[in-house]
């Protein structure tokens, strides 16, 4: 009787499905004076507006890092610093999120993805680390490649899409571990065509991995997404126009996923979203610097950022003012997805567990 | 790990000037911690084309280093001196590159956590440098002035809004004139004042026939051959597979000369090409935006030159394009972009202001930005009221006189 007493059907139904997390970096750095800061808050009304009001906010994030994209975005992936130089084509030494992942959850390969800026990113969801590694990183997604793979180099109305950052084009370009055009085809169901046809509605590099993301989720629904977005990074040209332009598609760009998110029955009430910053940029005062055009001088505006953390169980609408490090949210992720991040030199974060 | 100590022989490379330098002070050199000493050197191997201000600012540095006691002198390189230094400078000759060293002592710092040691160690250092020697005050209150907005409409941007808390705004000046009258005042102070370097006018565009020959001029149109010239270089370093990232071209495009790039190397003014090129080679930006070399130009004249008078005029910069495209050297036609352009002008006009108040005499400076024939105005002078808005009509000579 006791037993039959014990067992609770109606409860077991209500168990949460398994929790899904995507991640949206700003792989270009933007300062709080262009964002979050009361000057900044004109180029970010979708962030600002619709998004903090569902989100537990943290003010401070510091990267120790090294302040080079992708060798911090490797950082924030593994929760670890790593110190390889930011522009070889190299992988992480310390395992990825989505090896940990991948690894303790025993998931196939297309459970996590990468969808990342096209130069310099390829080896970013999987790393050396002789324990991890092998396989068990995350599907990678450059999409300036494919739209190029697809194009079979032909002159094309594409170009704007195909852009770089002012960084990228001496960038040591490197053709492994990402997916290729016709797996990506097979795997989303999407023609060539039909990706030519969408690519040629967007208008920047960042809309098209977006476009992909959303494509990834409605065709495959991974439970680990991490998107890297770019074209902030038009500031080492040093046109503040440009710069501005790029953190206003950004601030669409993520209502827009997280609208998606909502949208989307295999997502909905199951996804916590974390948006970041991989760094700030150099202060404006910093006399070794020239201001949002770099992050050179290492000065606590470029090591300090924000992050933005939504979705079922996470407090809405709270400000957390503590530092915290960038290296943190590899752990945080671990917690939510039950896995053990045991290489992460960051802490979980207990204001969104 | 040490590295092997400095001798005359390292500097045999160096331009006339700068060995003799370098050999003079070799046993003062042979003291500092190679982290410190290679920053050093890197300033004294250009010496031969430096301005006068930047002649004085390592003469005075290594006087200062030269007075100290030994033990004054270890006490101030100790953070320097715990560094750890790059393995891969095992053995080499590091005074003969100084500029190659200083790159890979970065990369190392960085990735061995060490950047902000390095950065507390050079604030002390340059803390206890102005307390022994103060900057030499300007014989006159600089002046600069910025022009922003050529071809783009009013009313699209909130002007001068990062600037407006530190002077007046003007929103009813006559446009009529105004670069004229800028011109006179600025030309009427070169021709008071003569002194090398002292007197600037930078143009986004072509230089305007208002300037006097008094100043010294740098045009964005003017340096299309040297810019495309090094255009077609970076094209052809990124062709040869040698270079890994931007901090190696970087590197390579340190060590040019304006001859290699088949400019002409005037003879008689051999500081200027020097630093036209470096304004090409160490300036992100500026061979493809005329906004950024404007805005990247003003710096470098405010900070090597220190000039009493600086002048600046923007003009529309080309439109985004594909970087690849923008990088290579073609005579494809060119879109402007003015409206983006003036947002950009606007931002560049608050970093010259900044720049300007680094400046020895910042409390007796004055700035004067102008949307170019259009209203909008700001001064920021000692004798201007702070976040004050003037909608009086006036002229911009009126403003030069208050």
């Amino acid at each position: 009787m006791s037993g039959l007493l014990g067992f609770t059907p109606l409860r077991a139904m209500a168990l949460p499905p398994a929790q899904k997390v995507v991640v949206v970096t700003f792989g270009g750095g933007a300062r709080d004076e262009e964002t979050f800061a009361i000057e900044g808050q004109q180029y970010i009304p979708h962030l600002l507006n619709d998004l903090i009001p569902q989100s537990t906010f943290f003010t401070q994030v510091v990267n120790r890092g090294i302040l080079g994209h992708y060798v911090a975005t490797a950082s924030l992936a593994t929760g670890a610093y790593e110190t390889f130089n930011n522009f070889a084509p190299v992988a992480p030494h310390s395992p990825t999120i989505f090896e940990y992942f991948r690894h303790d959850l025993r998931r196939p390969a297309r459970d996590a993805w990468v969808i990342a800026p096209s130069n310099g990113f390829n080896r970013i969801g999987e790393s050396d680390n002789k324990l991890y590694g092998g396989g068990l990183g995350a599907y990678v997604v450059l999409p300036k490649q494919l739209l190029n793979t697809a194009l079979g180099g032909r002159p094309s109305d594409y170009e704007h899409l195909l852009r770089d950052n002012y960084e990228s084009p001496v960038q040591v370009p490197l053709s492994s571990n990402r997916v290729d055009l016709h797996d990506l085809a097979k795997l989303m169901q999407l023609s060539v065509t039909d990706f030519l046809a969408h690519a040629k509605t967007v208008s920047s590099p960042d809309e098209l991995s977006i476009y992909i993301a959303q494509r990834v989720m409605e065709q495959l629904a991974p439970s680990l997404l991490w998107v890297t977005l770019h074209d902030i990074d038009i500031a080492h040209s040093g046109a503040f126009s440009l710069y501005t332009d790029a953190i206003r598609r950004s601030d669409r760009l993520c209502a827009e996923l997280w609208t998606a998110i909502q949208s989307n029955p295999e997502y909905r009430g199951r996804t916590s979203m974390f948006i970041l910053p991989d760094f700030g940029r150099d202060s404006d005062t910093d006399a070794g610097g020239n201001g949002f055009q770099h992050h050179r001088t290492g000065d606590p505006l470029s090591r300090t950022t924000w992050m933005m953390v939504m979705g079922p169980g996470i407090r809405e609408n709270v400000t957390v003012n503590r530092a915290i490090e960038s290296v943190d949210l590899v752990p945080t992720l671990g917690s939510i997805l039950k896995c053990n991040t045991r290489f992460a030199s960051g802490r979980p974060l207990p204001e969104v567990l | 790990m040490s590295l092997p100590s400095l001798r005359n022989a390292d500097f045999s490379t160096y331009p006339p000037e700068a060995r003799k330098v370098a050999t003079e002070h070799l046993s003062l050199l042979q003291q500092l911690p190679p982290a410190f000493a290679g920053v050093l050197l890197r300033e004294v191997v250009s010496y031969d084309w430096r301005f006068p201000a930047e002649k004085a600012e390592v003469d005075g540095q290594l006087r200062f280093l030269g007075s100290l006691t030994a033990d004054k002198l270890q006490s101030m390189m100790a953070g320097f001196a715990a560094l750890h230094l790059p393995l891969s400078l095992e053995g080499q000759r590091w005074g003969a590159d100084p500029i190659m060293f200083t790159e890979k002592l970065t990369a190392h710092l960085w990735a061995n956590h060490e950047v902000d040691h390095f950065r507390a160690a050079a604030e002390a250092y340059q803390h206890e440098l102005r307390l022994a020697v103060p900057e030499e005050m300007p014989s006159i209150p600089r002046l600069c002035v910025v022009v922003v907005g050529k071809g783009a409409s009013p009313g699209q941007v909130k002007m001068f809004q990062k600037l407006r808390a530190h002077g007046t705004y003007f929103t009813q000046v006559k446009p009529a004139n105004g670069l004229e009258s800028l011109f006179a005042f600025v030309n009427a102070r070169a021709q008071a004042h003569p002194s090398p370097y002292a007197h600037w006018y930078l143009d986004g565009g072509v230089a305007s026939p208002e300037a006097s020959s008094q100043l010294t001029t740098v045009s964005y149109v003017a340096l299309d051959p040297v810019r495309e010239a090094l255009l077609r270089k970076v094209d052809s370093m990124k062709s040869s597979g040698g270079i890994v990232g931007p901090e190696d071209l970087r590197s390579l495009l340190a060590q040019l000369h304006p001859g290699q790039l088949g400019a002409a190397e005037t003879p008689h003014d051999a500081i200027l090409s020097h630093f036209q090129l470096d304004l090409l080679t160490e300036g992100s930006g500026t061979q493809i935006f005329s906004t950024t070399f404007v805005q990247w130009a003003a710096r470098e004249v405010l900070r090597r030159a220190k000039p009493l008078t600086l002048m600046i005029r923007y003009s529309p910069r080309q439109m985004q394009r594909p970087m690849n495209e923008m990088l290579a050297a073609t005579n494809h036609p060119v879109e402007y972009d003015p409206a983006g352009s003036l947002v950009d002008a606007d931002m560049g006009a608050f970093y010259t202001w900044i720049n300007l108040m680094r400046l020895s005499g910042s409390d007796k400076a004055s700035f004067i930005a102008w949307f170019e024939d259009q209203k909008e105005a700001i001064a920021i002078t000692p004798t201007m009221a702070q976040g004050a808005i003037s909608t009086t009509t006036c002229e911009i000579s009126q403003i030069l006189d208050w």
